[in-house]
Parts: structure tokens; C-alpha cells; sequence
């Protein structure tokens, strides 16, 4: 029941070959366990990982913060991440930050850039928490898939968050699971990378009706909190926009906050959703669940009765 | 033997009441609210209320008893029970709840106490009740309780009886099926 401490996964994942002051070079791996759709490390993961680099470099470990809080990790992913694959990764200083760069031969995977900020993070509107206060517990909850990092139900390594929704928020309380306190008592920072990426990731298959991938990720880290504390995930619907013409790239909002209202970090997701995304991604909502779930998420989608009619996919229910 | 943690009982006027350091009963009120399982450091749950819809907090780790009030199968779900209070105590503290924690939480509650404190069946209803006045488990889970140990034969009969001459349990049980 006990699992090693994420921050050491992390650690343990990424192979150090040279530092200095100029920079620091390592390769990383993702394992199966970090995955988000199968075969591909998860974007939340990749993010945190992204950062993680950064900690590394600057010697930073639990609440030993080397990396200036409030801090704004601003990733861009390129492409997915593939599994049990040794990927170059580098870190370099720029400025009024850091570069993070995972890459795979001379094509980058996706790199972030790493700044303190200026202003402390802001938190949700008096608005938004009053729409929240009368959410609670209701809604629905949207499906998952069995071993992704942020909603696998079956990755013991995962947050196991499916959030629920109305047609307001999108959202979720929880309480990070043990293996994400750092030795020092506080909570891993790639926990906030990957609930963030995922809320940002369903806020905008909601509004779109169709899966797709998150391909610019910015989580805006605050000061450490302790592990234990319960968290809430809030993103609102109606923040969701486009500036895309076809409506197939949204921009989303969410902010992950304490139980005073304290924002322990804000990320932004850009999501790029189709209908071609949704026949390769809905298999994997299947084995385990829920029709009317999926049903009710990907409205549009024919090939959710399809799928689902399709026996060969039942198997594995949890 | 020690049978239990030192005796320091707990009640913090939450619905939340520690049987042992590492035990706990509640209602499914206070087992839903997020700020007091944090507060009191839970991080499992045994969930007895046989209702689809109960909040469920990712980094809690949660196990079904899907039984109804009374249900003869109880004993179907003790070893499970069981195994799971053995694991999650790892963890922290483990909350059992049903619907009102008065009859099917404390019933698994004796089970956990026979089991692994060694206590009488008799004494650990009565334990728990100090904890906790307000339990009264259904009298059909305590005969299936005392008929579940006297088949598996593993204590002696009199520390098994849970009806002791002149006294009369499960108060409060009306044979009928009821949302506690």
C-alpha cells in the first residue's frame, strides 16, 4: 500500500550526465505508470517532469525551494511522450529563468519555460465560489481511463481524480494520496502540473463534445502546501474560449485552491480537440465504463454507441 | 494482552468516534465531509451505507460493505472487512460508516475488535457503545455475528455469546428492515 515517494519516482526516472553552470544534460524515461493516453506519457506528467528538471538543476527538494514562488511553468508539448523510451533532456538557464527541454534525438518531445512572478496567484471570483458552494457534491462525473496518471482508477501511482461537472464547473475536491508528500511534509509540485493539466484537458472536451490533447500547458505554482491539506479543483465552463474559427482550440482556466480559498496554483490549458481524436482516444474510455458517462460527454459522437456495442472492449471492467 | 490502544477515547463533536487509536465510527454525514476525514487524518473508509452517490474523495481509499439494515450476508463481507482495516491502518486512522453509524458500521466494528484486540464479542460491543451511546446493532447481525465465530471455532464459545442471560441486545432492533 505504500508506495516510493513521487518525488523520488520522478527523480529516479531522469539519468544525470553532465551540470554545470551553464546547464544541466540527463536523459529521462517515462514509465507506463505516467502514461495519460496509452503509449504516451501524460501532459500534466510531462509538465511536471518538465519542472522537475528545473528543481533538479537547482538543487531544489521538497520544501527546500531554490525555484522562486510564485512561479509560472509555461509548457508547450510538441508531441506525445512515448514510454520506456531514454529521451534527451536539458536544462538551461535564460533570462529571468529556465529552459526545460525534453527532446528525442534533435526533435523536441516539449520544453517549458520556468519564471518567478512578480504578483502572488490570483483566486477565483467571490462569483465562482458561490456557483461552487451551490454545486457541492452534485453533477456528474466523467469517465476515465483505467491507468492514466490522473484519472487511471487502476494506476495505484495516479491521482485517481474524475472530476464532476454541471453545466457551470467543472471540478473536484480531493486529498493528494500519500506518495505525493515530500519528505519535508509538503506537497510534490507535479501533483499541481497534473490536475491542472488534466481539469484543463476536460474543460475543453466538454465544451468542444470531442476528445483530443492538451498542447500548451501554464501552471502557475504558489508558495508549498502540505500534502495533507484537501485540495479543490475548480475551472469555469463559461471561461472556456476559442479564437479558432472551426472551434477545435480552446483555451481553458482552472485554479487549485486550499480549503480558506488560498490558490496553491492556477493552470491554463490550451486544447486541441476532433472528431478524429474521439475514434482513436474513446476506446480507452470503455473497458469498466460507464455508456451514459461517455454518452453524455461526447454527445456528438457516433462512435460511442459503436464502441461500446463492439464486445471485444468489454473486458476488463473495474 | 494489550487488547487496544490505551483507552484514550476520542470525540470531537464531528459525528466522528475513535473506538481505538486506529478505529472509528461515524454517520454518512460525517463520512462525506472532506474537512473533518482530513482533520482526523483518514485515509481509508469502509463505506456500509449500501447507497450509490456517496462523495468519493480521490487520495481516500474506499471499501463497499453493500449491505442492507439487517442483512444476513454480513458475514459474506468480514474477511474482506477485515483484511482491508489490516492494510489501510498503514495508512492512518480508518473510518467505518453506514447511513447513522448505529447499527451496520458498529456491527463490523465488533468483528475488527474480536478479531484483532482480542476482546469478547460481548465486550467489544459494550466498548464500542461507550464510545459511541448511541449504537445499537440490528440483533440479527450480532446471532450472525456469534454464529459466524462459533463456525469457524477459532475462540472459545464464551467468549462468543452476545446474548448473555438477562440481558437484552440489539436495542432499538424491530426485525425490520430500516435506513440505519
Amino acid at each position: 500500500m505504500s508506495l516510493q515517494p513521487m518525488e523520488e519516482y520522478f527523480r529516479d526516472r531522469i539519468r544525470l550526465e553532465a551540470q554545470g553552470a551553464e546547464g544541466m544534460r540527463a536523459t529521462v524515461t517515462f514509465t507506463p505508470d505516467l502514461q495519460g493516453p496509452p503509449e504516451a506519457g501524460h501532459g500534466g506528467g510531462v509538465t511536471g517532469m518538465l519542472f522537475e528538471l528545473v528543481r533538479l538543476f537547482l538543487g531544489e527538494r521538497g520544501g527546500d525551494v531554490r525555484v522562486p514562488r510564485p512561479v509560472r511553468i509555461d509548457a508547450i508539448l510538441h508531441r506525445e511522450a512515448p514510454l520506456d523510451v531514454s529521451l534527451l533532456a536539458t536544462v538551461v538557464p535564460m533570462e529571468s529563468g529556465w529552459l526545460s527541454r525534453i527532446l528525442r534525438g534533435d526533435r523536441p518531445i516539449a520544453e517549458a519555460e520556468v519564471r518567478p512572478m512578480a504578483g502572488p496567484l490570483t483566486p477565483p471570483t467571490s462569483e465562482v465560489r458561490r456557483a461552487w458552494e451551490r454545486s457541492r457534491e452534485g453533477g456528474h462525473e466523467v469517465p476515465g481511463y483505467e491507468f492514466c496518471l490522473a484519472c487511471g482508477l487502476r494506476n495505484p501511482r495516479g491521482i485517481q481524480v474524475r472530476f464532476n461537472y454541471n453545466d457551470r464547473l467543472v471540478w473536484k475536491r480531493l486529498l493528494p494520496q500519500p506518495h505525493f508528500r515530500c519528505e519535508d511534509g509538503s506537497l510534490f509540485p507535479g501533483y499541481l502540473c497534473i490536475v491542472g493539466d488534466e481539469i484543463g484537458w476536460w474543460l475543453g472536451a466538454l465544451r468542444q463534445g470531442e476528445c483530443g490533447l492538451s498542447n500548451r500547458v501554464t501552471v502557475c505554482l504558489g508558495a508549498p502546501v502540505a500534502h495533507d491539506v484537501p485540495l479543490l479543483i475548480l475551472g469555469e465552463r463559461s471561461a472556456v474560449t476559442t479564437a479558432d474559427p472551426k472551434g477545435r482550440v480552446w483555451q481553458t482556466r482552472a485554479a487549485i485552491v486550499t480549503p480558506d480559498w488560498q490558490p496553491a496554483a492556477t493552470a491554463e490549458v490550451q486544447f486541441a480537440g476532433s472528431r478524429a481524436f474521439t475514434k482513436v482516444m474513446l476506446p480507452g474510455f470503455v473497458p469498466g465504463g460507464d455508456r451514459a458517462a461517455v454518452e453524455r460527454v461526447f454527445p456528438a459522437s457516433k462512435a460511442v454507441g459503436e464502441v461500446f456495442e463492439s464486445g471485444a472492449l468489454q473486458a476488463g471492467g473495474r | 494482552m494489550v487488547w487496544f490502544w490505551n483507552g484514550e477515547g476520542r470525540r470531537d463533536g464531528d459525528g466522528i468516534d475513535f473506538l481505538t487509536a486506529d478505529l472509528a465510527v461515524a454517520n454518512l454525514e460525517a463520512a462525506s465531509d472532506l474537512e473533518v476525514l482530513t482533520r482526523h487524518g483518514f485515509r481509508a473508509v469502509v463505506d456500509a451505507s449500501n447507497r450509490d452517490g456517496n462523495p468519493r474523495y480521490p487520495g481516500i481509499l474506499y471499501h463497499d460493505v453493500p449491505i442492507a439494515d439487517p442483512d444476513e450476508r454480513l458475514s459474506e463481507f468480514l474477511p474482506g472487512v477485515v483484511a482491508f482495516i489490516d492494510e489501510a491502518r498503514q495508512l492512518g486512522p480508518v473510518l467505518l460508516h453506514c447511513v447513522a453509524g448505529i447499527s451496520r458500521s458498529p456491527a463490523l466494528a465488533i468483528c475488527y475488535l474480536h478479531e484483532r484486540h482480542g476482546m469478547s464479542l460481548l465486550a467489544a460491543l459494550d466498548h464500542i457503545r461507550s464510545r459511541r451511546p448511541v449504537v445499537a446493532p440490528h440483533p440479527l447481525f450480532l446471532r450472525v455475528i456469534q454464529e459466524y465465530y462459533l463456525q469457524r471455532r477459532l475462540t472459545p464459545p464464551e467468549q462468543l455469546d452476545l446474548f448473555p442471560k438477562g440481558r437484552r441486545q440489539g436495542v432499538g432492533g424491530n426485525g425490520q428492515e430500516d435506513k440505519r
